[in-house]
């Protein structure tokens, strides 16, 4: 039989028509209730991290003080590690943001696999709770650092070798199940459910973003699920993957032949493209927020979408250079630092169209704005500190100090953060109705901004001197000055400050909750589609009676000619609009 | 650690395919509906859906026999010199594939072919019954296949040549189980459709009898696809 | 809101690049012949630095310039694709220019020059051993099997190439200045790094493969090698020293280092005539090895519990106080030095060992109260190198604590958490293990915190 898109079968498509409290919201089967969900339980995730760092730092910046042994410090490093990138950013960027945006821009009622992708937050959940109850199980929580490098993970040495680690491969392989149900959700969707004159190239970038991290991440969560997989038969059927003949504390192991390079091999074969899972969505986004309020179409949309695809593919070519110093052979540090360094490049033609966008546009700065304009800030530092760590011989004094934690905190957590915060004050007026406050929203701003550049400007610093990273303390060590140790201390708090700073945030979005300016239907005056619903916020399958029909790209901002200063996707060509810049 | 870039290539290259063709366009100059350019693909979305997981498969597929080969060129003690050989002369000892697995693929392709001709039946009314025997035929060999395959390993351990240490013996039984599981998971599915299409069709509605016949032709798709994957790990077993 | 957007954006790059040129917190003073990582590292910074300020300073601009006004319009302009080809080439020469050198160095990196000299590092947890082919030029092969307290390095004795290979004695590594080392890395249970920030190289050690570095040591001093992979809970204090000598000083003391064969011949103790070498001890250590507390304040005529205590140990500490590596930081301890000076012939000390492992084992008499409970969470740690009993382990290098004077324990763990460098136990520049101990035992905070893990000792068999 012919095929006919979704679209235009809308009245076949049947979707889930809750009734009950708890069909609404809580199986609920609603990509904007699903998304929700996501975002919440990531975002307690990541509470949960956050309080794990303070504890950490308090250790580093003040190791007389507080009763933290080194036991408990490694588990702290690993759960904090762990949670942040999967469980919070993984978690938030595509389950969180891409559930609710992904059938709005799209123009669909809903996800294509509706069931599906409430199975897969439930399963997130599942999988959230079993890392959780590591921290209850004897010997608690593992503390093999995040990336879980055996032999180590698996041996007597580190903590929470006993349940930690079984219960924390456990949840990886579980969040890898949610994770391709909702993947192949946001895939299917964009490939088939966009409606009617939404073409691939009329996408919004955010869109795209989303879609080719959900790719990468189809792709490369395996290599980490077959990591996993092996490393718990390792553990507990002493199988040999990765452990060679080993004397551990004095007693010689049964194993022989593993390789624990191997392990590195497949966990970087995922880990690499992981970083640009959490980081293409954040480019995605970020264009969106620069363009609505520089009223300006995204400068180079075309170079845009190619850098996207570029950054994705390539990222499957460059795992290795988080192992220059691994032992692997010598040789492949030559192809893996010129592929590296290539990525760069289609990088930094994203970061000069962003700056590009903001350059004769119409800046309006309100709160997304604000988020937007400190994400260029810290990416730009963050993606320069890269090229010294992609280049193999500058990785030689670097690698494992402090300057490897500066670096990827400044390209994972700080300007992630900074798109997540833009992009959740961006859209709260769509998904509630309210305007979100712009006072404590701006305090937000600006104590998270700075605190953040506080922390992690001169963490560059003490790691070209060379203080390594994973240390639980330094004792007298000579190279080590004691300005060093005061550097920690000033760290510290700042640290504490920008976590605080967090408080904030929940005020706000809760404040904002009850006693925000009512927000109408599109008060950012944006293009896309989400903004054209008929309700705010978005009733369930979306689009009332009839889906939109697309007619144009989505970024027509003050369009020559236009009296408005934006034309939303679904407004028909009007008679004698010209087709500008053909 | 080449395995692993060619599958990364493969995997950039798709990625950089399905895209590149996009990017010839200006999409500020073209205005209106655009009718016929939709570049939908020409599928249903439950068939996108199973592709999109296929491909998800092959990662996992692809990863384990990298690291398989990889383990293979580690064993023979790629990098390390005479100053340290912990047990060096034990290098890859191959493992004997028993004969059953001879049979067991036999079995296989039978489920193929017979859940292929059910395909052939879902499209006309008159063909249902025939469907649902080749169908009920498909399962039940790959159930067998299933069987021997775990004959397989224990005939292996038995010989007690291999156990967990034996890299060869962990890798065959974690190859031969994770494809298994990937079965059994179609099985599932099969299940389902097995048991509705016994119920009997006559008196139910067409979208119930649409969405069946798509089932069956999405379940032929799936069980060709372990098929294949099954004659490369056999192969890559057999070679190694 | 956007001029004091700009004018912060304008403060952090100012603020960033002054933090740069001001900041004390830079490489160290370079001590190999790597300094062609130094110039890329520069080449680097400077290529960084330009794009940074441009990049950033131009974002400022742009948000003062084109800030909305009334009557302010936006310019529609979807794309310039000269622009958009001039960027990426301009980004692909400063990419290249950084990444040229950096391959170049690389290439010097991984091919070991002719005729450089080889030492082995053998990293365990937590612990650094070294060793040299000897006189044959030729490592002996080693075997994960065959180590033991005996031969901790796992050199295998059926190999005799192994025969003269020189075993350092104790974790401190010396080079001679000015010659080309090539640095075989070996571990034995799981991954570690060897690294000395000066030397600018690093690599990781991986159980079940020899990996390697090679640096050219261009200045004499003393450098300190840190773990740079997490190897559990004692990566931290897993620690070693570097001493770059001259030649004449680095021929001296390879000398005085034995060979494997040499320490595999190390005297047999005869127990019958330990009794008499045995006899000087029993005044403060007790007739049968058993300790003296002290009482009140008195702190002559208290040895610890000998008892029990692991062989190697006990060695380790006699030979540490006969070259005073241990002994002149405590009044207490100083007498020690002299009092070990009595087993200074290798025989006679063999000999008294053998006797004290032929005295019975009572369990010493606990004195110390405290939080068991506590006690039990803090020996987590401790127990990865003590033993979940405290049984002690030869591997970790960690003596037995389970039965032994508790009253001791406290005093050592005061000891080796003194601040005052002069005063602490470990701090003698030879004593790594000391050290070790120092960098652990800060991990107990407050006196109640010792108290309450010695208590929790005090309950294991």
């Amino acid at each position: 039989m012919a095929y006919v898109a979704i679209a235009d079968r809308d009245h076949e498509q049947h979707l889930h028509d809750p009734q009950t409290f708890i069909e609404k919201y809580v199986w609920s089967q609603d990509h904007k209730v699903i998304a929700i969900q996501y975002g919440g339980t990531a975002i307690a995730m990541g509470v949960i991290a956050l309080a794990l760092s303070l504890l950490m730092r308090l250790q580093i910046g003040f190791p007389d003080v507080f009763n933290i042994t080194p036991y408990n410090y490694y588990q702290f490093v690993t759960m904090h590690g762990m949670i942040m990138v999967i469980y919070l950013l993984t978690a938030l960027f595509l389950g969180g943001f891409g559930n609710y945006l992904i059938p709005l821009m799209c123009g669909a009622r809903d996800m294509v696999f509706p069931y599906m992708n409430m199975l897969s937050y439930w399963v997130f959940l599942l999988a959230c709770i079993i890392l959780c109850i590591s921290f209850f199980a004897p010997g608690g929580p593992t503390g093999a650092g995040w990336t879980l490098y055996p032999p180590q993970a698996i041996s007597e040495g580190t903590a929470g070798v006993d349940w930690g680690i079984a219960l924390m491969l456990l949840s990886l392989a579980v969040f890898i199940v949610a994770f391709t149900m909702g993947g192949l959700n946001y895939v299917t969707t964009v490939l088939q459910a966009r409606c009617r004159g939404m073409t691939l190239m009329r996408m919004p970038l955010s869109v795209w973003g989303i879609f080719v991290a959900t790719i990468l991440g189809l792709l490369a969560f395996p290599a980490l699920l077959v990591a996993a997989i092996m490393m718990l038969l390792d553990r507990s059927i002493d199988t040999s993957f990765f452990m060679p003949a080993l004397m551990l504390a004095g007693d010689a192991t049964e194993t022989e032949g593993g390789s624990p390079i191997l392990f590195q091999h497949l966990f970087w074969f995922f880990g690499h493209p992981e970083v640009y899972i959490v980081a293409l969505p954040a480019f995605g986004l970020v264009s969106d927020l620069l363009s609505t309020h520089a009223r300006k179409n995204i400068f180079g949309y075309r170079m845009m979408v190619w850098a996207i695809v570029a950054i994705g593919a390539l990222s499957f070519v460059v795992w290795a250079h988080h192992m220059y110093v691994s032992g692997m052979n010598p040789y492949f540090g030559f192809f893996f630092a010129t592929t590296t360094l290539i990525i760069a490049v289609p990088t930094a033609i994203k970061v000069y169209n962003w700056v590009l966008t903001l350059w004769r546009g119409d800046l309006h700065f309100n709160l997304p704005m604000l988020w937007a304009t400190g994400f260029i800030f810290t990416f730009v530092h963050g993606g320069l500190t890269g090229l010294f760590l992609g280049n193999v011989t500058v990785d030689l004094p670097l690698s494992d100090t402090y300057f490897v934690i500066g670096h990827f905190h400044m390209v994972m957590g700080v300007s992630p953060i900074m798109v997540l915060f833009g992009a959740i004050y961006h859209w709260y007026p769509k998904m509630t109705g309210k305007m979100p406050n712009k006072t404590l929203g701006t305090i937000h701003f600006w104590m998270t901004f700075l605190g953040t550049y506080a922390i992690y400007l001169p963490m560059h610093y003490i790691g070209i001197l060379g203080v390594p990273r994973r240390y639980y303390a330094y004792g007298d060590t000579d190279f080590i000055p004691a300005s060093a140790h005061t550097v920690n201390e000033a760290i510290t708090i700042a640290a504490i400050f920008v976590a605080v700073a967090q408080v904030v945030f929940f005020i706000c979005i809760f404040y904002s909750l009850k006693k925000g300016e009512p927000a109408g239907p599109n008060p950012w005056k944006a293009t896309t589609l989400e903004w054209q619903t008929p309700d705010t916020p978005p009733k369930h399958g979306n689009w009332g009676k009839e889906l939109p029909v697309v007619h144009r790209w989505a970024y027509d901002y003050s369009v020559p000619g236009d009296k408005e200063d934006f034309i939303p996707q679904n407004h028909p060509v009007k008679p004698g609009e010209a087709s500008v810049g053909a | 650690m080449f395995t692993l870039l060619v599958i990364a290539m493969c995997f950039a290259m798709i990625v950089a395919f399905v895209i590149i063709r996009r990017l010839q366009e200006k999409p500020w100059t073209q205005h209106g509906v655009l009718e016929g350019s939709q570049d939908g693909l020409t599928s249903s979305a439950p068939k996108v859906g199973l592709w999109a997981f296929l491909g998800v498969v092959t990662s996992i597929f692809t990863v384990f026999i990298g690291a398989y080969y990889m383990r293979i060129d580690m064993t023979h003690g790629g990098t390390a010199t005479a100053v340290d050989h912990s047990h060096e002369l034990t290098g890859w000892v191959p493992l004997d594939e028993p004969g059953i697995l001879w049979i067991n693929t036999i079995l296989l392709v039978l489920a193929s072919i017979a859940i292929q001709l059910a395909h052939g039946f879902s499209s006309s009314a008159k063909g249902r019954g025939q469907m649902r025997t080749f169908f009920n035929a498909a399962g039940l060999l790959t159930m067998a296949f299933l069987v021997g395959q775990v004959l397989a390993w224990r005939e292996l351990y038995a010989t007690g040549e291999f156990g967990v240490d034996s890299a060869s013996w962990s890798f065959f039984v974690l190859l031969t189980a994770v494809h298994g599981l990937h079965l059994i998971g179609g099985l599932v599915v099969w299940s389902r459709a097995a048991g509705r299409l016994r119920r009997g069709l006559e008196s139910a509605e067409l979208r119930e009898v649409a969405a069946l016949r798509q089932s069956v032709q999405l379940c032929a798709t799936y069980w060709h696809y372990l098929l294949l994957i099954w004659l490369v790990l056999f192969a890559v077993l057999l070679t190694t | 809101m956007p001029v004091v957007l700009a004018v912060v954006l304008i403060l952090l790059v100012v603020g960033s690049l002054v933090f740069h040129f001001l900041s004390p917190w830079t490489f160290t003073e370079i001590a190999t012949q790597w300094s062609l990582i130094d110039t890329t590292v520069d080449i680097t910074f400077i290529v960084c630095g330009i794009v940074f300020v441009l990049v950033n300073l131009f974002t400022a601009y742009c948000v003062i310039k084109f800030r909305h006004r009334p009557g302010h319009k936006a310019h529609y302009e979807p794309e310039s694709h000269k622009l958009e080809i001039f960027l990426t080439v301009f980004t692909s020469i400063g990419v290249a220019l950084m990444l040229a050198p950096g391959l170049v160095a690389w290439g010097d990196f991984v091919r070991v020059p002719e005729g450089a000299m080889q030492v082995e590092a053998l990293g365990r947890q937590w612990h650094w051993s070294y060793r040299f082919p000897g006189e044959d030029g030729v490592f002996g092969n080693t075997d994960v099997r065959q180590m033991s307290p005996d031969n901790p390095l796992g050199v295998d004795p059926a190999d005799g190439a192994g025969q003269d290979d020189v075993i350092v004695s104790q974790p401190i590594l010396h080079l001679p200045l000015g010659q080309d080392t090539h640095l075989l890395l070996r571990s034995t249970d799981v991954l570690h790094n060897y690294t000395v920030p000066q030397f600018r190289v690093k690599m990781d050690l991986v159980p079940g493969m020899v990996t390697y570095q090679w640096f050219t040591p261009t200045v004499i001093g003393t450098y300190e090698v840190l773990c740079e992979e997490l190897c559990g809970v004692g990566h931290f204090a897993m620690r070693s020293k570097v001493v770059v000598d001259s030649v004449e000083d680095f021929a001296d003391w390879l000398d005085a280092q034995p060979t494997f064969a040499e320490t595999e011949a190390r005297p047999v103790g005869d127990a019958a005539r330990g009794v008499t070498a045995f006899l000087a001890c029993t005044a403060c250590h007790g007739p049968q090895g058993q300790g003296v507390a002290p009482t009140g304040d008195a702190t002559a005529n208290n040895g610890p519990k000998l008892a029990g205590q692991d062989t190697w140990y006990l060695r380790r500490q006699i030979l540490n106080f006969q070259a005073q590596r241990r002994g002149p930081e405590n009044p207490v301890s100083q007498p020690m030095m002299g009092m070990a000076l009595t087993l200074a012939s290798p025989q006679t000390l063999e000999d008294a060992l053998a006797h004290i492992a032929t005295l019975p084992d009572e369990p010493a008499a606990p004195t110390i109260l405290g939080d068991t409970e506590h006690g039990r969470e803090l020996y987590q740690t401790c127990g990865l190198c003590h033993g979940d009993a405290g049984q002690g382990n030869w591997a970790m290098n960690a003596p037995r604590l389970a039965g032994m004077s508790d009253w001791y324990l406290r005093r050592q763990l005061v000891n080796f958490r003194q601040e005052d460098p002069a005063a602490r136990r470990g701090s003698h520049p030879e004593d790594i293990y000391g050290d070790q101990m120092n960098l652990i035992g800060v991990m107990l905070k407050t006196d109640s915190a010792m108290d309450d893990v010695i208590a929790y000792i005090n309950t294991l068999p």
